[in-house]
């Protein structure tokens, strides 16, 4: 079952932003429609022209996936619960006077930008509509990279031992679930297309 | 009919195309097409990522075979598919009957 061009062209588009295994799936639906088109019209060129409209333009073909993407679901997620986990350590290291610890200017800085790299990854995962994998790898390193923010904040209170309050048990709370979150999330991102 | 109406009933629908047995994605969205007498007729490239939605749910399960020199993923329903597509008959019925009550002036809620 010969193929035609105006598809093979379809499928490089979506070759480009979609993962292999997917496309080959896309390649086989796609293919199985235009030999039915075929059957039905007889002409190549407008057997091609039927399937393809049938199938859906690359554009609406790659933001459905990418809507479905476990990548996206799981940056929006962690978007969700940041802004409440964030909040509470803020509040918590406002209230034990964090200014005049004596963590080094240097582990701070670095605890800001890794904050924010992972505040940009989280977006451009949530943002991205046309490229799949541009959206698995920005979910895949903000998620790691919050997992590494949140193990360091536990490790920062095992370490100085603050005194226990409220506050600070909301804040240890909301950063264990989202290292559940990641720790659930990062092998699927890696496993699966 | 545009597949925005059909939000929130999409998976129960394509879980219903694979009760019979296994599907591929093409002939899933024949089946939709075919058992609506045309009525629902979703791009095809719109149904593989709601197929692979449901499969990481658990609710189907794919594989690969090679068909006329081709790969080919074929997806079944698994029990947990088996289990929401009766919630989902279930649900629909019970959605059906109300919205036809009150577009039809019927009483509702019943009332003895």
């Amino acid at each position: 079952m010969a193929g035609h061009e105006l598809i093979e062209r379809h499928l490089q588009t979506l070759a480009k932003r979609l993962p292999d295994p997917v496309v080959e799936e896309l390649a086989d639906g796609l293919l199985a429609s235009y030999d039915n088109q075929m059957e039905r019209l007889g002409d190549p060129d407008a057997a091609a022209r039927a399937a393809l409209a049938d199938f859906g333009d690359a554009d609406t073909v790659t933001a459905a996936f990418v809507r479905a993407s476990p990548g996206r679901q799981a940056a929006f997620r962690l978007l969700v619960a940041g802004p409440i986990v964030g909040l509470s350590w803020g509040a918590v290291l406002v209230t034990g006077n964090a200014w005049a610890s004596t963590i080094p200017l240097s582990s701070r800085l670095a605890l800001g930008l890794l904050l924010g790299s992972a505040v940009l990854m989280l977006l451009i995962a949530i943002r991205g509509r046309r490229h799949y994998r541009a959206v698995r790898l920005a979910a895949l390193v903000g998620t790691g990279t919050v997992a590494v923010l949140d193990t360091v904040m536990l490790g920062t209170v095992l370490t100085l031992l603050p005194p226990p309050s409220l506050l600070l048990l909301v804040a240890l709370t909301g950063s264990i679930t989202r290292i559940m979150l990641a720790a659930q999330a990062i092998p699927e991102l890696v496993m699966r297309p | 009919m545009r597949a925005e109406a059909l939000k929130g009933h999409l998976d129960g629908l394509l879980l219903a195309t694979l009760e019979d047995g296994p599907q591929h994605g093409y002939a899933v969205k024949e089946a939709l097409r075919d058992t609506t007498g045309g009525r629902l007729d979703l791009p095809t490239g719109t149904v593989y990522p709601a197929l692979h939605r449901l499969e990481r749910a658990g609710l189907i399960k794919g594989s690969w075979s090679v068909v006329g020199g081709r790969r080919r993923r074929t997806y079944e329903l698994t029990e947990q598919g088996r289990r929401s597509l009766a919630g989902a008959r279930d649900h629909w019925q019970e959605f059906a009957a109300v919205i036809s009550a009150a577009l039809g002036g019927g009483p509702w809620p019943a009332t003895n």
